[in-house]
């Protein structure tokens, strides 16, 4: 029995994650005042050009907070996203611009860094797919370098919908259904630059897998995450982050973890999840092996290489900071 | 007097200091079956991938604690009802919540299933989903389960020759929080020929559980020779008042139906 007691302290310091991708976990990264600037869901996380970290939440009182590295909250806006859920950073001539997709509202609001609105879409009624508005919750958007914009409908059709930069309907592809192009929760989406081409990295989150496209919507392969309810793709380096929501094997009871992926696509490393293992070339199934996360959305990586995590319906806990160890 | 409290002081002080460490818990092991429903046997593996971490378990359906038996090598299940509980342990951490499963053996054949139409959304495959030996887990989503919304549901079971049946297991999902629950009575009929014959009526009494499970539902009958029964299973009519949609119809998902 005394042994179990001390058993149940978890010793100082504990490092997280595989090889040669370990961090240590900072839980009082924000140092915002909670009466005053509180938040519901955190759920996506940018670095804009001039360090700053962005959060997106789905708090009225303040959607958007701006914090530097260490924590400290500098500015906030934003009271006029019910749904905030996605939120793309995008460079445009020089200028920081961000891209909310709001599930509610059934709309994408580009701003300024300072929240003026540039530019709203509606639901996409030039696809012939959509009736009404309330079909359509657009969960992330990606931006081209020549500024078309990339809406997924994560929580409506399933659908990516392409835009040019001032919001013309291009194209749309993936959407539900059984073949491997088709998409199930396409809950986030980014530009894949590693290996020299451009292509369209999409999540289908209930199928536990990456999906990659050509920037012109030609489906390419299926990168199997078995066990996790990836989220956003974000890249940063030769290296492909993700919050999981949960593990696959324990569903609904804050089973996240964060994966990490190389240039190859192959799992290195899973912060607070199983060691990847790879069978003739299969990953094996992956989940959660301590809980420290409950249901981590999103994860923003810094110019240091540390890691920021946003989560979803988990008490309305600021993101916490992950640093890397040497 | 002075020195006790000094004493007093210092435990306390120690004590701020171990408790001020944050404790984490480990997650559970990740288990892997076919299904639980079995022929003659099936195997349980276990793992959990996490240095210095093991996984404890026991078939007796008491709670594993440090002590209990090191899983080691997967677990060959061959008895009826067998409840295998299992936990994550490693120094430095809370052991896991505890996961537990409970496997059960082929029953006498039933030839074939009908039953009331399910809801279109949780249709499965068809009422053979029923007999098919397939557990569906806890996600009501997939094709294991059927999901019903109807006042009543009606299962006919016609076995190949008579049979003597003295027990029947209905395996369902309870999953309050998205409204299924466990019907509120079963009635079993024998049915020949012409003459349909009230074996047992048993009613169930609703528990507020806020775990998601697949739980079996027993239903011991006067022994009894039959070619046909008939299951006509009430839903719970209305939520209780505790839950959110209090008065509203549960709903009622099976995945599997046996006879012994």
């Amino acid at each position: 029995m005394g042994t179990e007691k001390l058993q149940a302290f978890a010793p100082d310091g504990i490092i997280f994650g595989h090889g040669n991708k370990r961090y240590r976990l900072n839980e009082q990264w924000s140092k915002a005042d909670v009466s005053r600037f509180p938040v519901n869901d955190c759920h996506e996380m940018v670095q804009d050009k001039k360090g700053r970290i962005i959060l997106l939440t789905n708090e009225t009182k303040n959607n958007v907070l701006i914090y530097d590295k260490s924590g400290k909250l500098l500015n906030t806006w934003g009271t006029e996203y019910p749904g905030a859920h996605g939120l793309t950073l995008f460079n445009e001539g020089g200028d920081d611009v961000l891209f909310i997709c709001d599930n509610n509202r059934h709309q994408v609001i580009k701003t300024t860094i300072e929240g003026q609105v540039l530019l709203t879409l509606d639901y996409p009624k030039e696809t012939g797919a959509y009736t009404k508005a309330d079909e359509y919750i657009p969960t992330e958007t990606t931006i081209a370098p020549n500024g078309d914009i990339f809406v997924v409908d994560g929580y409506g059709k399933d659908f990516v919908i392409q835009y040019d930069a001032q919001g013309k309907y291009i194209r749309h592809f993936g959407g539900r259904g059984e073949e491997p192009k088709h998409l199930r929760n396409a809950h986030g989406i980014c530009i894949d630059n590693r290996n020299g081409t451009p292509e369209l990295m999409v999540t289908s989150r209930e199928q536990n897998a990456f999906k990659r496209y050509t920037i012109q919507g030609e489906y390419i392969g299926t990168i199997a995450m078995p066990g996790a309810w990836v989220c956003r793709p974000v890249i940063k380096g030769d290296y492909l982050y993700a919050a999981v929501l949960q593990s696959s094997s324990n569903l609904w009871k804050q089973s996240g973890f964060i994966t990490i992926l190389d240039k190859q696509n192959k799992v290195v490393s899973n912060l607070a999840g199983s060691e990847p293992i790879y069978v003739n070339g299969q990953l094996q199934e992956m989940y959660q092996t301590i809980k420290v996360f409950s249901y981590p959305h999103d994860v923003c990586i810094d110019d240091d290489e540390c890691i920021y995590l946003a989560q979803w319906n988990s008490g309305k806990v600021y993101p916490y900071k992950l640093e890397p160890v040497g | 007097m002075i020195r006790s409290i000094w004493i007093v002081v210092q435990i306390l002080f120690f004590a701020q200091i171990i408790f001020a460490q944050k404790q984490y818990q480990l997650a559970p092991p990740l288990a892997g079956f076919a299904s639980v429903f079995f022929d003659k046997n099936t195997t349980l593996s276990l793992e959990f991938n996490q240095p210095g971490s093991s996984i404890r378990c026991t078939t007796d359906g008491s709670e594993p604690v440090a002590t209990s038996q090191l899983y080691q090598e997967p677990l060959i299940i061959s008895q009826n009802s067998i409840i295998i509980k299992a936990k994550s342990f490693a120094t430095g951490f809370i052991p896991s919540e505890t996961i537990a499963f409970q496997f059960f053996s082929k029953g006498k054949p039933i030839a074939n299933i009908s039953s009331s139409a399910p809801s279109p959304k949780y249709a499965g495959n068809g009422s053979s989903t029923l007999i098919d030996n397939k557990s569906g887990g806890t996600n009501h989503g997939n094709h294991a389960w059927l999901g019903f919304d109807s006042d009543s549901v009606v299962f006919n079971l016609f076995l190949e020759k008579g049979t003597g049946v003295s027990k029947v297991l209905l395996h369902g999902l309870n999953n309050q929080g998205a409204w299924i629950f466990p019907p509120a009575r079963v009635d079993v009929y024998s049915v020949e020929e012409n003459t349909t014959l009230l074996l047992k009526s048993q009613s169930f009494k609703t528990i507020k559980e806020s775990t998601t499970e697949a739980k079996p539902l027993w239903i011991d009958l006067p022994a009894t020779t039959v070619k046909q029964l008939r299951m006509v299973v009430f839903p719970l009519a209305a939520l209780p008042d505790w839950h959110p949609g209090k008065g509203s119809k549960a709903w009622l998902f099976m995945d599997e139906i046996k006879l012994y």
